[in-house]
């Protein structure tokens, strides 16, 4: 397992995904989330976003995904997030999410800490920001 | 909303378990609730408490979750598994137009959930923004095991579609 981005300013090991229709579907499936503006060409193109889009929860996974490879269960179990989604992510993006160690706090047994987290397209558009903590134990 | 739709909505809703009250178990409210849903925008008010939804995290639904995000596979439920499944129960009390997108979500985890668990979502409406054409709802979710021990809790804000003069 590679070192926790556990000191200020330390690098949280990033994560790439490119955003596929067909990865888009599967998570509606997944999720039971069928709202046409993600899986419907048609219907998504009539309106002002001009075509599908995918879910904020599957980019919010991606960033997830990011932070579990990070710190592990730890995240799972005690992390907390706070993102915003600034722009769609659309078939064909390409994501990247990074985030950066912003703060590092002992709170009685466990460790405190606070990333900042954004994932970008190929464009350098800000597709999510936002902000996550997990707890780590104290060794 | 089609008679077809609205027969897909009925079916799911008599299938899900509501908890919180031993009432909500009386058929008799569950017909209630039935009636009463699903709710609309215009419907909700800051406040206002949905039923409570009973599901379970079973393995197949969860190896769909984990093959869609390319999710590390865990000896338990990936947190934002139980987040999008406490997202979609929201869907069968509620309708939103279609087009309506996130603008916000907020997590904070408290448990890992074993593969196979039941929880229970309940959800509340925080807060309704209505500003010209564009409407918001911020909806707080907190997910639970049978023994009623929060697993986590979200909030999430959603921006509807314009709607139509």
């Amino acid at each position: 397992m590679m070192e926790m981005p556990v000191s200020v300013g330390d690098a949280i090991p990033g994560f790439s995904r490119e955003v596929v229709q067909s990865d888009i579907n599967k998570y509606a499936e997944a999720s039971g989330d069928f709202n046409p503006i993600h899986i419907d060409e048609d219907f998504a193109g009539t309106t002002p976003l001009g075509g599908t889009i995918a879910h904020g929860m599957l980019v919010l996974a991606y960033m997830s995904e990011m932070l579990a490879r990070a710190f592990g269960d730890a995240w799972d179990r005690t992390g907390s997030f706070s993102a915003r989604f600034r722009s769609p992510a659309r078939p064909g993006d390409k994501l990247d999410v990074v985030g950066h160690v912003e703060s590092v706090k002992e709170e009685g047994d466990i460790v405190v800490v606070t990333c900042s987290l954004s994932c970008r397209n190929q464009s350098d558009e800000v597709v999510v920001s936002g902000e996550a903590r997990v707890g780590l134990a104290v060794r | 909303m089609t008679p077809h739709r609205a027969d897909g909505i009925i079916s799911r809703i008599c299938d899900v378990r509501l908890r919180g009250r031993q009432s909500f178990r009386k058929p008799a409210l569950r017909a209630k609730v039935y009636v009463e849903l699903p709710a609309g925008y215009d419907d909700l008010t800051p406040g206002h408490e949905f039923p409570p939804v009973e599901y379970v995290l079973d393995e197949s639904s969860i190896s769909a979750y984990v093959e869609a995000v390319g999710a590390a596979t865990r000896p338990y439920v990936p947190p934002l598994a139980v987040a999008a499944r406490a997202i979609a129960s929201l869907g069968e009390l509620m309708e939103m137009p279609a087009g309506t997108i996130h603008a916000s979500q907020d997590f904070d985890f408290s448990a890992l959930v074993p593969v196979g668990a039941r929880v229970v979502c309940a959800a509340k409406v925080l807060r309704k923004l209505a500003r010209g054409p564009m409407r918001m709802l911020t909806l707080e979710m907190v997910v639970s095991d049978t023994d009623g021990n929060v697993v986590q809790r979200g909030r999430s804000t959603v921006v509807l579609p314009e709607a139509q003069p």
